[in-house]
């Protein structure tokens, strides 16, 4: 676990986007549980507050789930959701492309091209 | 939401100085940080809370049961230590365990030892004959907080714990707050004072800003950081600015400054650069912003 | 008030000093009559080398005893008060330990009674001692030091009401001077009227010391305590 101590993105945010990132990879699975609040603000000499906020936002949006005493553990993700997930991502991912394309001054077909290029050296 | 202490009304009347109404609650299972420039009034309030000054009026609530600070159970279950002449000058390291083991039902001499080595306080082998009045500043400080974590309480209250510690030594302090914390996970809870929170920064849960006796902010870090935003700009722009600022300070080239969240939009068009306040940042925009208040 | 423990005498001087009741006397009383017989040493001594027995010939008499005697007594006397104001190192912590004030008044109460210890043990051995050894203070000067310090144990709890500090302490060292000066001047003028004077003195003494402790405790928790 990687965080910006000076970055402009709260500490709360970077926790919980790479844990986000986790579960939708499928690194951390259905089950598995979350390092404790205390443990992890200890490991990354942070505030406890910070950890919790960090894990109630992924509670809020279903990945996680607060067991008493046990601590956090991951929600089973359905495949639909994983999915949707990654379009969401796609789609943002293709926004950014198009609008550096349109920077550099590129047409359509050239922006086509080039994904054929980089999608062929992937499957490679 | 537990509160270790609930604070009521209290207040202390000096010559020149009065402390109070102050009214809060300290929040169970964090660490809290009591921020202030000197003279605000911090040791006052902890001395109080820990019964070593009488108050005027007013009512605290410990542990959400016990009232009175000069019971020895609650005695027990608060540790408490100032910065400063703490202990008697001419008492040696073992004089200090003698009266700490005496003074307090739970204190532990093995880990008070192991502590003292971790502090690297220089302790001949077994003879402890030192008197304290020899220990540099930062050493006196550093075995006053020997004693007091070498005991099993419930509550840390500690004056000034950082002010006489080099770097180092704060960053094992701190480790040793977290420590504390983790060992009854939501049971136990610290309150320190400071009027630099650059260095325990990260173990600050929550925070109590006070100026000239009173309690001027307080809050959770996250909803403190969510509350204001740190606000840079160009000196041209910074007239525009000023109506929206809580507090600032600039010069020739550009302007620097704590202002409310909610005017972040009017912010950035004045060619601003908004980004997340560290709690030293926050902590000196409403400092100075008490300060100025009290100018007028 | 609850309390989980309540402190002997012992144990309440033992968190402000370190050292026990007993070990307090016995330490004190050892320094005193060791303290008295070096000095004499070094008079001896003093004169041996100027080859004159100025000291302990022709104006040798039970003065130079006397007045030793009471020194040490003094000397133990004085450093005995402290008062452990807030600000003074130490506290601080005295005043947050259990037992708060009910601790402090233990311990003042158990220096009382070694200061009294002290100076019975002292004089009493002097006593006892001044008929087989040499350079001794007189047996009925040992009596009249004896109730002196008593009386001056009372005093000097008077004196720490004073509030300006210099003046305390200046107190604190002069007023057993004076009273040291006066008895040896006593005793060498009025022998036989002694008697009498001793006996005065220790009615005074015995009324005194128990007054003056209340009241000086009285006055330090009203005014030092808490404040």
């Amino acid at each position: 676990m990687k965080i910006y101590q000076n970055s402009n993105e709260p500490i709360y945010q970077q926790i919980a986007a790479q844990f986000r990132e986790q579960i939708l990879t499928g690194k951390l699975k259905a089950g598995d549980t979350l390092p404790s609040i205390r443990g992890l603000a200890q490991d990354l000499k942070i505030s406890v507050i910070t950890t919790m906020k960090a894990y109630e936002e992924l509670s809020s949006e279903g990945l996680v789930t607060a067991s008493k005493g046990k601590g956090y553990y991951v929600n089973a993700q359905n495949e639909q959701m994983l999915k949707e997930q990654h379009m969401r991502q796609l789609e943002k991912n293709l926004s950014d492309a198009i609008y550096s394309a349109r920077i550099a001054g590129m047409g359509l077909e050239e922006v086509e091209q080039t994904l054929e290029t980089l999608w062929n050296i992937d499957e490679i | 939401m537990n509160h270790v202490i609930e604070i009521k009304g209290l207040t202390k009347n000096y010559k020149d100085f009065t402390l109070g109404e102050i009214s809060a609650e300290i929040p169970c299972g964090f660490s809290t940080a009591l921020i202030g420039a000197n003279g605000a009034g911090k040791t006052t309030l902890i001395d109080i809370l820990c019964g070593v000054t009488a108050k005027s009026t007013g009512e605290t609530i410990y542990f959400e049961e016990m009232t009175d600070i000069g019971e020895s159970r609650l005695r027990n279950r608060i540790g408490y230590c100032s910065s400063m002449n703490f202990f008697p000058a001419d008492c040696t390291l073992k004089e200090v365990e003698i009266s700490m083991e005496l003074g307090f039902d739970n204190f532990d001499k093995e880990k008070f030892s192991k502590l003292c080595q971790r502090f690297k306080l220089e302790v001949p082998t077994g003879k402890k004959r030192k008197k304290l009045s020899k220990f540099s500043d930062g050493n006196k400080m550093r075995t006053y907080l020997a004693a007091v974590l070498a005991r099993d309480t419930e509550l840390l209250v500690l004056d000034e714990p950082a002010s006489s510690l080099d770097p180092l030594a704060r960053d094992i302090l701190c480790d040793m707050f977290r420590e504390y914390l983790s060992e009854r996970d939501g049971e136990r809870s610290i309150i320190f004072s400071t009027h630099n929170i650059a260095d325990m920064e990260n173990v600050t849960d929550y925070a109590i800003f006070m100026a000239n006796g009173k309690i001027i902010e307080r809050g959770f870090i996250e909803e403190l950081k969510q509350k204001y935003i740190l606000v840079h700009g160009d000196a041209e722009n910074f007239q525009k600015a000023k109506p929206f600022m809580m507090s600032f300070s600039g010069n020739r080239t550009s302007f620097e400054g704590i202002a409310l969240a909610e005017h972040a939009g009017m912010l950035k068009r004045f060619d601003t650069a908004i980004e997340l306040p560290t709690l030293q940042q926050l902590s000196i925009g409403i400092l100075r912003k008490a300060e100025n208040n009290a100018e007028v | 008030m609850q309390k989980c423990k309540t402190f002997t005498l012992s144990q309440a001087m033992q968190i402000y000093t370190g050292k026990s009741l007993v070990r307090t006397v016995i330490f004190y009383t050892v320094k005193g009559i060791i303290g008295y017989f070096f000095v004499i040493l070094v008079l001896l001594l003093l004169d041996v080398i100027s080859g004159n027995f100025y000291v302990y010939g022709e104006f040798f008499n039970e003065s130079v005893s006397n007045i030793l005697l009471g020194v040490e007594l003094s000397v133990m006397l004085f450093m005995f008060q402290r008062t452990y104001e807030k600000e003074d190192s130490g506290g601080k912590f005295f005043r947050s330990v259990t037992g708060g004030f009910s601790t402090y008044q233990k311990m003042k109460t158990g220096i009382l009674f070694s200061e009294i210890l002290i100076i019975a043990l002292v004089s009493g051995i002097f006593f006892a001692a001044s008929a087989i050894f040499p350079f001794m203070p007189g047996t009925g000067a040992c009596l009249t030091i004896c109730v002196i310090h008593l009386f001056d144990v009372g005093v000097m709890n008077f004196i720490s009401i004073i509030p300006k500090r210099e003046i305390k302490y200046f107190l604190w060292m002069i007023f057993p001077v004076l009273l040291d000066a006066g008895s040896v001047v006593l005793i060498a003028i009025a022998e036989e009227k002694i008697g009498l004077f001793q006996m005065i003195t220790a009615i005074f003494a015995i009324i005194l010391i128990p007054l003056s402790q209340k009241i000086m405790l009285n006055h330090y928790q009203k005014n030092y305590w808490n404040t």
